[in-house]
C-alpha cells in the first residue's frame, strides 16, 4: 500500500514539475544588435518584446527594442548583469564576443549558444541556424526566404557594369571596408566592387591618395559620428575624382550598413 | 682701498645655526689669501657667500664689499661674475665639450669679443697647448682641475674664489701652480684660496685665515700663523712641528 | 663648417623632393601636389625641426642626454592637454594648433622639474624613470578620456599616441613651420645662454648667465613648440633624442650655436624621409609615421642608455 501510495507522490511531481516546465515562457538575451534584430524577424515583432529581456547596446531596430533592458555595450559584457536577468537563453556571437566572456556565462550555469559571424553569402544558413537555436523553424524559414528575395531583388540586369565603390566608415584616419566585410560580400553580389577588396582586413586605414589613384565611381560615407558632411566636403576639393565630378557622394546611414539585415538590402535597393 | 672688504660678515641657517661666526677683513688688489680649517669649519659657506651664491634657509648679515659694489647677491650674474667667480673643486659634464670650447666660454662672459690675447698667455703660462683639442670628459680628475682654473684666470673676474681646486693635483703640479698663481696675482687678479693642504697654502698664500667650527681663529700672515702656539691651538691633539721648505724656503708644517 | 651646412640643406632638398615625388600618379601630378603632399612636406619640415630643437634645449637644460619631449612625457601632456581641450570645445586653437596642448606639456614639464631634487637628480636616470611614468599615466588617462568622453572614436587614439601627418592643412603646415622657426631662432640668438647650462647647475651662474630666467624662458619655449606640434600631428617619438645626438657626434662638439640650426635641418630631413617612408611601405595603407620613428629610435635610445651607464661606472 505504501509503495503504492509513493509511486502516486512521484507522478503527480513528475508531472507538475514537466508542466512548470512547459508553461516557463523563454528569456532570451541577445549580445549582438544583429542577432537581435533578426531574433525579432524570427519570431515575430510581438512575441520577440515578450521574450527578449536583455539586448546588447545599440539594439535599435526594431525600434521597440530600445525598450528592453541593455545588459551589454561592446565590447564589455557585464556577466553578472546578464546572469540577474535569470535569462533561459544567452546568444553570443563569436566575432563579436571574447570566448573568455563566454566561458565566464556558461560558469554562471547560463545557457549560451553561440552563432557564427555573419557573411553576406551564408546569410539564409545563419538565419537557419538562428531559428533552430530559438525554436522557430517556421519563422525562420520565412525569415531566409525574404532575406533570398531581398538578395535576388537586387541582381541587377545583366546589361549593367560594375561600379568601383569607394565605402568610407571613419573621417580621420580613413578607413574603407577590407574584402572580408560583408559589406564588401554584399557589393559583390549586387554586382558591383569594393574599391579596397583585395585588402584583407576587415576596416583597413588607407591614404588618400590611394583613393585618388584608385579613382572610384561612387563614394559612401558611413559615419555615424555626425561628421559625415565634413568628410564629404573633404573630397569636393579633389575634382580629378570620377565620383566628385559626377557629384556621386552619397551619405548613408550607419544604423542600415553597419548590420547584415534586410535593411542593408532595401538600402541597397534603393541605392541603384 | 682694499679690494674686498668684510665687515661683521656671517652665515646663519634659519633654526639659528652658524655656518660662519662674524668675522670682518680686508684684502687688498692682487692678495692671495688661504682659507684653511678641518671638514665643516665653515670655509665653504664663507666661500660662497662672499661669492654671492644664495643658498636656500641661509641668510648673510653684515657687509661684504668688493670693490665697491655691495649686495653682490642680488645683481645679476653677468654683473656679479665680473666682480667675483666661484669656481668648485670637481664638476662634470655628460657632453661632449673639449677643453678649447671651455675655455673660450670663459674668454666670451661678458664681452662682446673675446680676448684671444689673454687667452693665449694664460693657455701657454698653464702649459695646456697639448689639452686643446681634448674632451673634458677623458681628462683625469687633476687635468680637470688645471683646465677649470685657467677658466677662472681667463674669465678674470676681480677676484677668483678657489675651494679646493687644486685638491687633485699632483706634487710637482701643486708647486708650480702656486708659482703660477703667485705671478697672476702680481698682474693683479685676487685670489683666496680654500685648502685642504696647509703646506701648499703656505706656498701660494700670502696671508692665511684658519677657521675652526665656523670661528676665525687666527690671521695673518703665514709666517706669524705657522707657529707652535697658533697650531696647538687649531691641532691640540697633534704634535706637529714647523720647518723651513729646502725647495722654495717657505715654512712648513711636519706631522 | 660650412660643407656641414650645405650637406644638411641638400639633404633638405633631396628628402622634400622624395616626400614629394616618391610614387606619385603623375597623371593627377597638380592636384595630389597641391593638397596633400605639399603641405605633408610643410608639416613634416615643421614638425621635425621642432622636435629636434626641444630636444637638444631639453638636453643641455636639464643636463641629461636622454631627454627629450617624448622620454620625459611631455608629448603625452600635450596630447592629454589637447584632448580635453578638445571635449570640451574650448576655442583656444589658432590654425588648428591647439593651446590646451602647451598647458598640457608645461604642466608635466613643471612637475617633472618640482618632483627631482636639483643637481644631483638632473643628471641622473631617474628624471628619465620620472619621465617615463609621467609619460604613462598621460598616456593611460588619454585613453580612459577618450574611452568616457569619445568612445565612438576610439580610433583616434592611435592618431595621438602614433602620430600623423596626413591631418592637418596647408594652414596649419605653415603655422608650425613658422613657429619652429622663431622658437629656434631665438634658442639660436641665445645659444651662448644655452652653453651655460652645459656643466651643470651649478656652473650656469659662474658664466654670467640667469639660471632661473633662461630655464624658465627655455621651458615655456619648449612647452610652446612640442605643446603646438603634438596637437597637429600627434605625438612622434625619438626624434627629438637621437637628431641632437647626431649632430653633436657629426659636430664634435656640444656648443648651441651650430646645434641648433643643424638640428633643425636634420630634424626636418628625418621626419621628411621618415614620413614618406611611411607614406610609402604601407601602400595603400596609411602607417603611422610615429610607429617607424619609434622602431628605429627606441634601439638607439637603448644603445646609448647602456653606453652612458657604462660611461658613468
Amino acid at each position: 500500500m505504501k509503495r503504492v501510495v509513493n509511486l502516486i507522490w512521484a507522478a503527480l511531481l513528475i508531472s507538475m514539475a514537466s508542466a512548470h516546465a512547459a508553461a516557463t515562457p523563454p528569456r532570451i538575451v541577445t549580445l549582438t544588435p544583429g542577432i537581435a534584430e533578426w531574433t525579432a524577424e524570427i519570431l515575430g515583432k510581438d512575441q520577440a518584446l515578450k521574450e527578449l529581456v536583455g539586448v546588447s547596446q545599440y539594439s535599435n531596430y526594431p525600434p521597440e527594442l530600445k525598450k528592453i533592458a541593455t545588459v551589454a555595450a561592446f565590447p564589455q559584457l557585464d556577466v553578472e548583469r546578464i546572469a540577474s536577468f535569470k535569462p533561459t537563453l544567452v546568444i553570443a556571437s563569436e566575432d563579436a564576443n571574447r570566448p573568455e566572456q563566454i566561458e565566464k556565462l556558461r560558469r554562471l550555469k547560463l545557457h549560451v549558444e553561440v552563432m557564427p559571424p555573419q557573411s553576406f553569402g551564408g546569410m539564409a544558413a545563419w538565419i537557419q541556424k538562428l531559428a533552430r537555436v530559438l525554436n522557430a523553424p517556421v519563422g525562420g524559414k520565412a525569415a531566409a526566404k525574404k532575406w533570398s528575395d531581398g538578395v535576388a531583388a537586387l541582381k541587377r540586369p545583366s546589361g549593367h557594369s560594375p561600379e568601383q565603390i569607394f565605402v568610407q566608415v571613419q573621417g580621420s584616419p580613413i578607413v574603407t571596408i577590407g574584402g572580408t566585410s560583408f559589406l564588401s560580400e554584399a557589393l559583390q553580389a549586387v554586382g558591383d566592387h569594393n574599391l579596397f577588396s583585395d585588402l584583407k582586413e576587415p576596416y583597413p586605414k588607407v591614404s588618400r591618395e590611394a583613393v585618388l589613384k584608385r579613382n572610384p565611381d561612387r563614394i559612401w560615407i558611413v559615419d555615424e559620428s555626425g561628421s559625415a558632411a565634413r568628410i564629404r566636403d573633404g573630397w569636393k576639393k579633389f575634382s580629378s575624382l570620377k565620383a566628385v565630378a559626377q557629384g556621386r557622394i552619397e551619405i548613408l546611414s550607419a544604423d542600415d550598413f553597419a548590420r547584415c539585415s534586410l535593411r542593408l538590402l532595401n538600402a541597397l535597393k534603393r541605392l541603384h | 682701498m682694499a679690494l674686498l672688504s668684510l665687515r661683521k660678515w656671517s652665515v646663519k641657517t634659519h633654526p639659528e645655526k652658524t655656518l660662519v661666526s662674524e668675522t670682518s677683513f680686508d684684502l687688498p688688489t692682487g692678495a692671495v689669501l688661504g682659507v684653511y680649517g678641518p671638514n665643516g669649519s665653515g670655509k665653504t659657506s664663507l666661500l660662497k657667500s662672499i661669492s654671492g651664491i644664495r643658498i636656500e634657509g641661509r641668510e648673510t648679515s653684515g657687509e661684504c664689499w668688493i670693490e665697491n659694489a655691495t649686495a653682490i647677491a642680488e645683481m645679476t650674474p653677468l654683473e656679479r661674475v665680473k666682480l667675483v667667480l666661484y669656481l668648485a673643486s670637481d664638476f662634470a659634464t655628460p657632453f661632449d665639450l673639449t677643453v678649447r670650447e671651455l675655455l673660450e666660454m670663459g674668454a666670451r662672459v661678458g664681452v662682446v669679443s673675446p680676448d684671444r690675447d689673454r687667452v693665449r698667455q694664460v693657455i701657454e703660462a698653464l702649459h695646456l697647448g697639448d689639452f686643446l683639442p681634448r674632451v673634458i670628459s677623458t681628462l683625469s680628475d687633476g687635468e680637470k682641475q688645471l683646465v677649470m682654473f685657467a677658466r677662472g684666470v681667463i674669465q678674470r673676474p676681480k677676484v677668483l674664489v678657489l675651494d679646493e681646486s687644486f685638491s687633485k693635483l699632483d706634487l710637482d703640479h701643486l708647486l708650480w701652480i702656486a708659482k703660477q698663481t703667485r705671478r697672476f696675482a702680481k698682474e693683479g687678479m685676487t685670489f683666496l684660496i680654500a685648502s685642504h693642504d696647509l703646506n701648499f697654502l703656505s706656498e701660494v698664500a700670502d696671508e692665511l685665515l684658519f677657521m675652526r667650527k665656523s670661528v676665525v681663529i687666527a690671521k695673518g700672515l703665514v709666517n706669524d700663523l705657522f707657529t707652535p702656539t697658533t697650531l696647538a691651538e687649531l691641532y691640540p691633539n697633534l704634535a706637529l712641528q714647523v720647518v723651513r721648505s729646502p725647495e722654495s724656503g717657505k715654512l712648513k708644517i711636519l706631522y | 663648417m660650412k660643407k656641414k651646412y650645405w650637406l644638411a640643406g641638400l639633404a633638405l632638398l633631396a628628402s622634400v623632393a622624395i616626400s614629394l615625388f616618391l610614387r606619385l600618379d603623375f597623371s593627377n601630378a597638380a592636384l595630389i601636389l597641391r593638397e596633400l603632399r605639399l603641405p605633408r612636406a610643410l608639416i613634416a619640415i615643421g614638425a621635425g625641426s621642432a622636435l629636434a630643437v626641444s630636444g637638444a634645449v631639453m638636453q643641455t637644460v636639464l643636463s641629461n642626454p636622454l631627454a627629450e619631449p617624448y622620454t620625459l612625457g611631455i608629448a603625452s601632456g600635450a596630447a592629454f592637454g589637447a584632448a580635453i581641450a578638445t571635449t570640451f570645445g574650448w576655442k583656444i586653437s589658432f590654425f588648428g594648433l591647439n593651446a590646451g596642448a602647451v598647458l598640457g606639456a608645461l604642466a608635466v614639464l613643471v612637475l617633472l622639474l618640482k618632483l627631482v631634487v636639483r643637481g644631483q637628480g638632473r643628471q641622473s636616470d631617474s628624471m628619465i624613470l620620472l619621465g617615463i611614468m609621467l609619460s604613462l599615466t598621460c598616456a593611460s588617462g588619454l585613453a580612459i578620456w577618450m574611452a568616457l568622453a569619445d568612445p565612438l572614436g576610439v580610433q583616434s587614439i592611435n592618431f595621438w599616441l602614433l602620430g600623423d601627418l596626413s591631418r592637418v592643412g596647408l594652414a596649419t603646415a605653415l603655422a608650425l613651420l613658422g613657429l619652429s622657426l622663431v622658437v629656434s631662432g631665438y634658442f639660436w640668438f641665445f645659444s651662448r645662454k644655452l652653453d651655460a647650462f652645459l656643466f651643470g647647475d651649478d656652473w650656469v651662474e659662474g658664466f654670467g648667465v640667469s639660471y632661473r630666467q633662461t630655464q624658465r624662458i627655455a621651458i615655456l619655449l619648449v612647452s610652446i613648440l612640442v605643446g603646438f606640434c603634438v596637437s597637429a600631428v600627434g605625438m612622434i617619438g625619438f626624434v627629438g633624442l637621437i637628431i641632437p645626438h647626431l649632430v653633436r657626434r657629426h659636430l664634435r662638439t656640444s656648443l648651441h650655436f651650430h646645434l641648433i640650426p643643424l638640428c633643425f635641418l636634420w630634424g626636418a630631413v628625418a621626419l621628411t624621409l621618415g614620413d614618406a617612408l611611411a607614406h610609402s611601405i604601407g601602400e595603400p595603407r596609411e602607417l603611422p609615421v610615429g610607429a617607424i620613428t619609434s622602431l628605429v629610435g627606441a634601439p638607439v635610445f637603448i644603445a646609448l642608455f647602456i653606453r652612458r651607464r657604462r660611461g658613468e661606472v
